[in-house]
Order: structure tokens, then C-alpha cells, then sequence
């Protein structure tokens, strides 16, 4: 019965694992092997250097800055889209006939190619003819010159960010909101509990699964965002936006250093790696 | 239990014959191929400059019955990981045409056709062609790529402009003072209005905008040997001060990404001639072109741009067929045709004298600059560590343009991270 | 009082709803506008609302990028990974959360931390393996690769744990086996965390922009992020082509959105998310 049920059992997983192995965990370890050199993706020779790239990286204080850069963005892209789609999402609740447009509005920018969507961006933040700046001034506000300004860049990648993220958690939340138990609010409601309330001891718990689903995915996505920053500022000014998967892109297919940036790769895998076997023990530790 | 694996077993038989069968179509159509020779030609050239190109194939392919070259283009920075992803694996086209920055790595990949070999020699492949465009073909005594267009930077000025802060229009700046000049009045006109746009984004882009201003103050980029920086001298400090100044104390200059200069909202700034086409047909002003202003007792000196085309080895058949239109497209008459549709510089006398580039001359006057300037094109430095010096340099400057790091700090800065760079791969 | 309070309350709302979406639609207004623009007005007023209709942008970008290959392409990549997706993480999913099995923790383990490997890493080595298998430039190579998911694995898992036992049992005595009991009894349970994975699976697949572009080759091949990637380029970008092309990539994915959106949040809904 055992050893029926691991048959079954690795069959069943058999697909999943097999294209793991050959696309995902072979050219991993690939990788490995190519952050051992000094190879720039074209040389017929790979010299082998041992460890030097791990030990510059450990000493480049871009890659300090690129990872606080990430940080900041996943961070701020996965909170607020889901903050503002759970808002959102609870305002389209309580209208029934015009949430289809809303919901329709909220969700186009993530089905738009995300090359079309930074291309328009760029214009929006230009500081003459953009619709930002041009109603900033109109409101006597600070206009920045967004992409190029060391403080403004950064938010300006986010917004971006926010905006492609933001229907998706919308559209989740709308789901989730359409299957709550609608008899419990009524019954609340003859009890006279407040809207605030309802939403904070009922809606909120409720909806706990739904967001961390939300922000799991938000996270993946954010922490490998790539394609919006590479277009509007690739990276800059001053690095300012220079997320770890444009730094990697970098190092390996602008400026030749693909061993470096596979040791980039490695270096990001097991810190990231690491704290996540951290936070586990020591959830199993507070649970225990 | 049995029922389940042979269910299993046959669901996956079934998705493993559908990746087959899809798999190998292009395998089959690839193998009919074989007589009649279609090749695959990788560019970046996209737009009215793509557009020309398959004129001029169409061509070629009409003359050769039996070859068809496909031009594909690709976005600019996106054809260089497409190139190292195919060289690694060994799927290379048969012709491409890239960036002469990236020319040293490609020229070590062993994967380059010897075009001396395949076209009679050296010296009858390379028929008449500047000597300083060569440096980037030229790889251990071997030719591995011809130039496939050439360019340089010039200065750009807006007359509508000049003329409203009273500056005359016919009389763009000669030196840097006639410049800070020119910026300043017209940044006067206010509005948000800028003198003059400088390109500060990290990378190649940066450096290759900046070295003129070195080498006109008669400072060097690296030694004759390629081994250290020369930039930090008292020269190349007065360059970057030069620009500094204008951006932060004069406020005269915007620096950061391209976009004031399009929207006619800067007076001036420094590019190649392949923006004449475009802003001939849609600049919303009216613009001018003249050889870049130099420093008082300073040297005429620009950069040099541009692509090379190579063949790459394969089957015998296509890459005779590569080399074929390799010595066609670099011909005189076609180069001619070729720079008179995308305004890029002629390659060699034989271009720069033929009749159809006498006459695009004449009926585009903006184009008068940077011919003049040609002559001062100075190539960057045909290494393999070249991307990474540059990418140093670039980012060690940066600060300098922001104000945040003094002019004197971001050059020592600079020398340090590119004697660094050069050490790497 | 009561009924004033309600009022302001749907007022706030409904003026919150409109400031939102008016900065989420502004990209898309812009875009339009531009594209209806003759080229030298690229950059001037008015921004927002078409008062141009210079559709020659249009026809010059439908010339040069075969949209309607882009389209179907796409469609052909998004729609085969999203159901490689969903088919092989309910059986892992299954096979994780019903059976034990030798190394089951280490495997567990492994799949989810390669949810951390960097994309951009994987390019290069990827293309070789795609070589070998004489995939390139080929849909293959867009689709094959993509067919499985850490995180669909994850994400069903965790829902399949939330079913009773006693639904499989149930159905095995009816003479089932294991793939009948995940597809008669399973999926149909899952449906929500199925459309959530069919969903993310399409979007990733729809956008995806690197890997598609180190594979394809052939013009024919494209998918749409590629085919609208060509028009801003290293020697000058045409505006009102480029838009005109992002109009075009656009415009037939939100209509088709507005039509699905019902049937799309009742698969995600369900009931099933919330016990």
C-alpha cells in the first residue's frame, strides 16, 4: 500500500517536478557555475575566478542600495495596492449598478502590455507636456521633473506599480466581498452595529484569507518587477530605482559581467531564502 | 490503482508527443530550406532607418535569386542578450549588425566569419574605408566585421529660440562662452525654458555625450594602451566643471533624461545626425545644426558612432550568402543610398563623393555640421572591458551633474572605478 | 439624521470612486488622444481629449506590426500555460496534500524556494536547454516552460486541505481513481483557488516580456509586448505611431474583460475562499 501510494503519488507529481527540474533547478545551478567566472555571455573562454564576484559584491555598495531600493518598492507596491483594493473594493460593493465600469476601469491597466503602459507614463511624467506636472502647476504646486529627480524618481516607478497592481487586488477582494455570509450584516444590522464596525470585526476578518493571497502574489510579482522600471528610468538617477532584477539585467547583458551577475542571482536567492526559513522558525517557535 | 497509472501514464505520453509535434515543425521547414538560402539578418535599425533597410533588401534579394535575407529588428538594448543567448547556444543568424561598443566581446566569441578570408584579403575587403572605423572589425590580425554605417555628435540648436532671446539664429556658438552665453539668455526667456539639455542617465549614454567635452578641453579618455584612465586631469576636471556650472550655477541647463530639446523647450543640445530626418519631418520649431562649440585654445573633437555588420559561421551555404550581401551592403553605391535614407555619415571617400550623397547634402543643410565634424570623430576604446568602464564612469559622474558630490571628488571617483573596471572580465 | 449620514456616506464614495478611477483611466485617455494626433503635435495641447483624428497612425502602424498575429499569439501562449498550469498543480497540489511519500518535506521545500530565484538569472542557461530541445524561436518554448507553478501548487494545496477525505473516499467506492476523484470531485470544490491560479497564470503569460524576447526570432512569432517594443527605438521614437500601436494592443483586452468580468468574479467567488 506504501509503495503504491508513493507511485501514485510521484506520478501525480511527476509533471510539475520534470518541468522544474529541466527549466527551473538545471539552469539554477547553471548559474552557479557561471558565477564562478568572469564570463560576459559571448567569450568562447569562461575564465574561472573561485569566489571573487561573491566577495566584490559583498563590497559594492550598489548592491546595497539596490536591495534597499527593492525593499522599499515591494513593500510600498504590495501594501498600498492592497490597502486602496480592499477599499475599493468594499465602496463598489454597496453599488450594484455602476461597479461593472468601475471594475472594468480598475482592471485595464493589468491586462495592458506593460511596455505600452510605461511608454505612455513616460509622457505623463515629462515635465512640460505631461498631465502631472502641468496639473501640479496648475494647482501652484512643487512640479518635479519625476523621472530625472533622485527624490521623485522612486515614487514615480511605485505609482506606476500601484497602478498596474491595483485591479487585480480589486477583482480578488470584489470575489471574495460577493460570498460573504450576507445574513450575518443583516442581522448586524438589526442589531445596530455600525458600518465602521461591521467592517472592522466582521468584513476585515473575513476577508483574511483573500489578503493573504493578495499580498503573497503581490509580493511575487513586486519583487521581481522588472519590465516598467527598465523603461522609464533604467535604474536611475543616481540608482534610485535600481531594483535587484534591473541591477542583475545590468551587470549581466549591458555591461558584460554575467558572472557577476549570476553571483548577484545566488547572493539574492539565499538572503531571501534565509529569512524566509527564519520567519518559519520562528512562527513554529511562537506557536509552540 | 493500475486503471489511475495507465491513465496517467498515457496523459503524459499525450503531452510529451504535443511538445514533440510542435517542436519539431520549425526543424522541417528549416531542413526544406536548404537549396533556395533564407538568412536571418538581426539589427536594431527600426523605424524610417528599418524601413530603408527593406527596400534595400528587397533588392539584394531580387538580384539573388536563391538568397532571401530576412532583416529582424530589435529593440536597441534587448539585441544584446539576444545575441549572447545565441551565441552561447550555438543559434546565431547568419548576419547581424550591432553596436561598435559591444564589438570587442562579440570579436572573442569565435563565432565570427574571417571576412579578409572570404573576400580576397584585407585590403580588398575593406576597399577605401576610413582606417578609424576599421580598429573595430580588426581582431588578432583577422577582419571579423566591416562598419555598416558611422555617425557623431553635433550640436543641435532651436532657432525659433535663439531668436526670441535676441540671439541671431544664423550664428550658433563657436566656443564654450559663446554657449554658456547662448544657454543662459535663452533660459532667461523663463517659463521653464532650458539653455541647453544634457543627457545624465547612468551607463553608455552619459560617457559617449561627455567625452567630446574632454577631448576638446585636451583631455584623454584612457592611455594609448587601454590600461588607465587620463580623464582626471586638471583639463578633464575643467570639462565637467564646465557643464556643472551650467546646470548649478548658471541654471541654464536641465540634466536627466531626453525630452526638453523634442518639445521645444531647450535651446540647444548635442546629437547625432540620425535625429536630421526626424525633426525635419515633426520638430514643432525650427532647428539648426552646428559643429560642437570648443573650449578657448582647445581642440575640434567629437565621438564616433555606429554599427558594424558581421557574418557568423554556419552552414556553408548561408554563410556564403551572408558574406555576399555583406560586401553589397557595404559597397560604395548601396552605402551611399543607405546613409542618404537614414542620414547616418558615409564610410568612406567613395561615399562621401558620390553624387547621390553630393546632392542629399545639398538639399539637407543641417546635415553640412556633421560632415565638417567627421573628420574630428574620435572612436572610444575597442576593449572588452569597455562597457564596464563606461557604466563606471558614468555612475561616478552622476553626482557631479546632481550637485551633490563636488566636481574634483566625482573625477577621483571616476579613475578609481574605471582602474577597477578594467581589471574585470 | 440617520438617512442625511447614509447620504454623505455615498456621496464620500462615489466622489472617492471618481477621483480613483479618473487617475487610473488618465494614462488611457493620453494614449488615445495621441494616437488620433498628426505627428508635429505629438506635444502640444490638448492632451486628454481627442480633438484630431489623424488615423493615418493607425494604418502606418498596422503596416509595419501585424497586430492580429501579435493578438492570436499571445492568446495561443496565455491560454496553453494557463491550463499547463492549473493541470499540473492540481495534481502536485493533490498528490502533496493526500499522499505520503519519500522526500515529500525536501520537495516541498525545493518548489516553494524557487519562487525566490531572480527571472533574469535564468535567461541564458534557459535558451541553451530551449536549443537542445529545438525550440527556438518557437511558441513551444513560451508555452512548455511555464506549464508549472510554485506558487498554483501552493495556492491548491491549501485548498485541497480544506476538503474532507471523506469526499474522495466517497467517490472511490464508486470506482473512481485518483485523476477521476481530482477532476469530477476536487476541482469542481476548488474553483475559486483554480480561477485565481487560471488568472495569474494569464496575466503572467500575457505580459511577459524577456523571455519571449531571448526566444522569438520571426516577426510572425511575436506576442504583443514584443510587437509594440519595436516602435520606440535607439534612433528616436515616433509618438503617435507608438501610440497608435499601444492603442491597438489594448483596446481588444479591456473589451474583452468587460465582457468576462461577470463569469470571471463569480469563478473567483463562490463561496469557497471564506471557510
Amino acid at each position: 500500500m506504501q509503495t503504491r501510494q508513493t507511485r501514485t503519488a510521484y506520478l501525480l507529481i511527476a509533471p510539475a517536478l520534470l518541468l522544474f527540474v529541466v527549466f527551473t533547478a538545471y539552469p539554477f545551478i547553471w548559474s552557479a557555475q557561471i558565477s564562478l567566472t568572469s564570463w560576459d555571455g559571448l567569450n568562447a573562454v569562461k575564465k574561472f575566478v573561485g569566489f571573487q564576484n561573491y566577495i566584490e559584491l559583498f563590497q559594492d555598495a550598489e548592491f546595497r542600495q539596490s536591495i534597499s531600493v527593492t525593499t522599499i518598492y515591494t513593500v510600498s507596491v504590495t501594501l498600498i495596492s492592497t490597502v486602496l483594493g480592499f477599499v475599493i473594493a468594499l465602496m463598489l460593493q454597496r453599488r450594484k449598478r455602476s461597479s461593472a465600469i468601475y471594475r472594468t476601469i480598475f482592471f485595464s491597466p493589468v491586462v495592458t502590455a506593460t511596455v505600452a503602459a510605461a511608454v505612455v507614463w513616460q509622457l505623463l511624467f515629462d515635465p512640460y507636456v505631461g498631465v502631472i506636472d502641468i496639473g501640479l502647476r496648475a494647482l501652484h504646486l512643487p512640479a518635479p521633473n519625476w523621472l530625472s529627480d533622485t527624490n521623485w524618481a522612486l515614487p514615480a516607478v511605485i505609482i506606476v506599480g500601484i497602478w498596474k497592481r491595483l485591479g487585480f487586488a480589486v477583482i480578488v477582494y470584489a470575489a471574495g466581498m460577493s460570498s460573504l455570509p450576507v445574513s450575518c450584516f443583516e442581522a448586524a444590522d438589526l442589531d445596530g452595529v455600525s458600518g465602521w464596525q461591521k467592517i472592522r470585526y466582521m468584513t476585515i476578518p473575513l476577508m483574511r484569507p483573500v489578503t493573504t493571497l493578495v499580498l503573497i502574489t503581490g509580493f511575487i510579482d513586486a519583487i521581481q518587477v522588472f519590465d516598467h522600471i527598465f523603461l522609464l528610468t533604467s535604474g536611475g538617477p543616481m540608482g534610485s530605482t535600481n531594483v535587484m532584477s534591473l541591477f542583475l539585467y545590468n551587470q549581466g547583458f549591458r555591461i558584460f559581467h554575467l558572472g557577476y551577475a549570476s553571483a548577484i542571482g545566488w547572493t539574492l536567492f539565499t538572503v531571501i531564502l534565509g529569512l524566509t526559513v527564519l520567519q518559519w522558525q520562528l512562527r513554529r517557535r511562537g506557536e509552540s | 490503482m493500475k486503471r489511475t497509472k495507465r491513465s496517467l501514464a498515457s496523459i503524459l505520453s499525450l503531452a510529451v508527443l504535443a511538445t514533440v509535434s510542435l517542436g519539431t515543425g520549425s526543424a522541417i521547414a528549416a531542413n526544406k530550406a536548404v537549396k533556395p538560402v533564407t538568412i536571418q539578418f538581426w539589427n536594431y535599425w527600426d523605424g524610417g532607418n528599418g524601413q530603408a533597410l527593406s527596400k534595400l533588401v528587397a533588392e539584394f534579394n531580387k538580384k539573388n535569386p536563391g538568397i532571401t535575407v530576412k532583416p529582424v529588428t530589435f529593440p536597441w538594448g534587448d539585441l544584446l542578450p539576444k545575441l549572447q543567448a545565441s551565441i552561447a547556444s550555438g543559434t546565431t543568424p547568419a548576419l547581424a549588425a550591432t553596436d561598435i561598443a559591444w564589438m570587442a566581446n562579440m570579436n572573442r566569441s569565435g563565432k565570427l566569419v574571417d571576412l579578409g578570408a572570404a573576400l580576397g584579403g584585407i585590403k580588398k575587403a575593406t576597399n577605401g574605408i576610413y582606417p578609424q572605423l576599421l580598429t573595430y572589425g580588426l581582431y588578432k590580425g583577422k577582419l571579423q566585421s566591416l562598419p555598416a554605417s558611422t555617425n557623431n555628435l553635433s550640436l543641435f540648436y532651436n532657432k525659433d529660440l535663439f531668436r526670441k532671446a535676441g540671439l541671431n539664429p544664423n550664428k550658433p556658438p563657436k566656443t564654450w562662452s559663446e554657449m554658456r552665453a547662448a544657454a543662459i539668455a535663452i533660459s532667461n526667456l523663463g517659463n521653464g525654458i532650458q539653455g541647453m539639455e544634457i543627457y545624465v542617465q547612468p551607463g553608455e549614454g552619459l560617457t559617449w555625450q561627455f567625452q567630446p567635452y574632454l577631448w576638446q578641453s585636451g583631455a584623454g579618455f584612457l592611455n594609448k594602451a587601454n590600461t588607465a584612465p587620463t580623464f582626471n586631469s586638471a583639463a578633464g576636471r575643467s570639462a565637467l566643471q564646465f557643464l556643472v556650472d551650467l546646470i548649478n550655477v548658471d541654471h541654464a541647463a536641465t540634466a536627466g533624461q531626453w525630452g526638453a530639446f523634442d518639445k521645444g523647450q531647450a535651446g540647444m543640445r548635442i546629437d547625432g545626425s540620425w535625429m536630421v530626418g526626424g525633426y525635419r519631418e515633426n520638430a514643432p520649431f525650427e532647428f539648426g545644426t552646428a559643429m560642437l562649440p570648443i573650449p578657448d585654445g582647445g581642440v575640434h573633437a567629437t565621438n564616433m558612432g555606429g554599427e558594424q555588420i558581421m557574418a557568423f559561421k554556419g552552414k556553408a551555404a548561408s554563410q556564403s550568402a551572408a558574406v555576399k550581401f555583406i560586401r553589397w551592403f557595404t559597397s560604395a553605391p548601396i552605402q551611399a543610398r543607405w546613409d542618404v535614407a537614414t542620414n547616418f555619415m558615409p564610410i568612406s571617400d567613395a561615399v562621401a563623393n558620390s553624387k547621390v550623397i553630393l546632392k542629399h547634402i545639398a538639399d539637407e543643410p543641417a546635415l553640412k555640421a556633421f560632415i565638417n565634424q567627421q573628420k574630428y570623430a574620435k572612436a572610444r576604446p575597442a576593449i572588452a572591458t569597455y562597457p564596464a568602464v563606461s557604466d563606471a564612469f558614468s555612475k561616478a559622474l552622476e553626482p557631479a551633474f546632481y550637485g551633490t558630490v563636488s566636481v574634483a571628488e566625482a573625477m577621483a571617483n571616476a579613475d578609481a572605478a574605471v582602474r577597477k573596471a578594467l581589471k574585470s572580465n | 439624521m440617520r438617512s442625511t449620514k447614509t447620504l454623505l456616506i455615498k456621496v464620500a464614495d462615489h466622489m472617492t470612486l471618481i477621483v480613483i478611477s479618473s487617475i487610473v483611466i488618465l494614462p488611457f485617455l493620453w494614449m488615445i488622444t495621441t494616437s488620433l494626433k498628426p505627428p508635429k503635435l505629438a506635444f502640444s495641447s490638448p492632451y486628454l481629449i481627442p480633438t484630431h483624428f489623424y488615423w493615418q497612425n493607425f494604418v502606418n502602424a498596422w503596416q509595419e506590426a501585424p497586430f492580429a498575429r501579435y493578438y492570436l499569439n499571445s492568446i495561443i501562449v496565455a491560454i496553453c500555460v494557463t491550463f499547463g498550469q492549473v493541470f499540473t498543480s492540481a495534481l502536485a497540489a493533490y498528490a502533496f496534500d493526500r499522499f505520503e511519500f519519500p522526500f515529500k518535506r525536501t520537495l516541498w521545500f525545493t518548489l516553494l524556494a524557487s519562487m525566490m530565484v531572480p527571472l533574469p538569472l535564468l535567461v541564458i542557461p534557459s535558451f541553451q536547454i530551449i536549443q537542445n530541445l529545438h525550440w527556438a524561436d518557437n511558441l513551444t518554448a513560451l508555452i512548455i516552460p511555464r506549464c508549472w507553478s510554485a506558487f498554483g501548487i501552493l495556492l491548491l494545496r491549501q485548498f485541497i486541505h480544506s476538503i474532507p477525505r471523506d469526499f474522495d473516499d466517497a467517490a472511490r467506492m464508486d470506482g473512481a481513481n485518483t485523476l477521476r476523484v481530482i477532476w469530477s470531485v476536487i476541482l469542481p470544490i476548488a474553483r475559486p483557488a483554480v480561477a485565481t491560479l487560471a488568472l495569474f497564470a494569464f496575466l503572467f503569460a500575457w505580459n511577459d516580456f524577456l523571455w519571449p524576447l531571448i526566444v522569438l526570432n520571426t516577426p510572425e512569432h511575436f506576442t504583443v509586448p514584443l510587437g509594440i517594443a519595436n516602435f520606440s527605438g535607439k534612433y528616436g521614437t515616433r509618438w503617435t505611431l507608438l501610440m497608435a500601436a499601444t492603442v491597438s494592443a489594448t483596446i481588444p483586452a479591456v473589451i474583452a474583460f468587460l465582457a468576462m468580468q461577470k463569469s470571471l468574479i463569480r469563478g473567483l467567488a463562490s463561496g469557497g475562499v471564506n471557510e
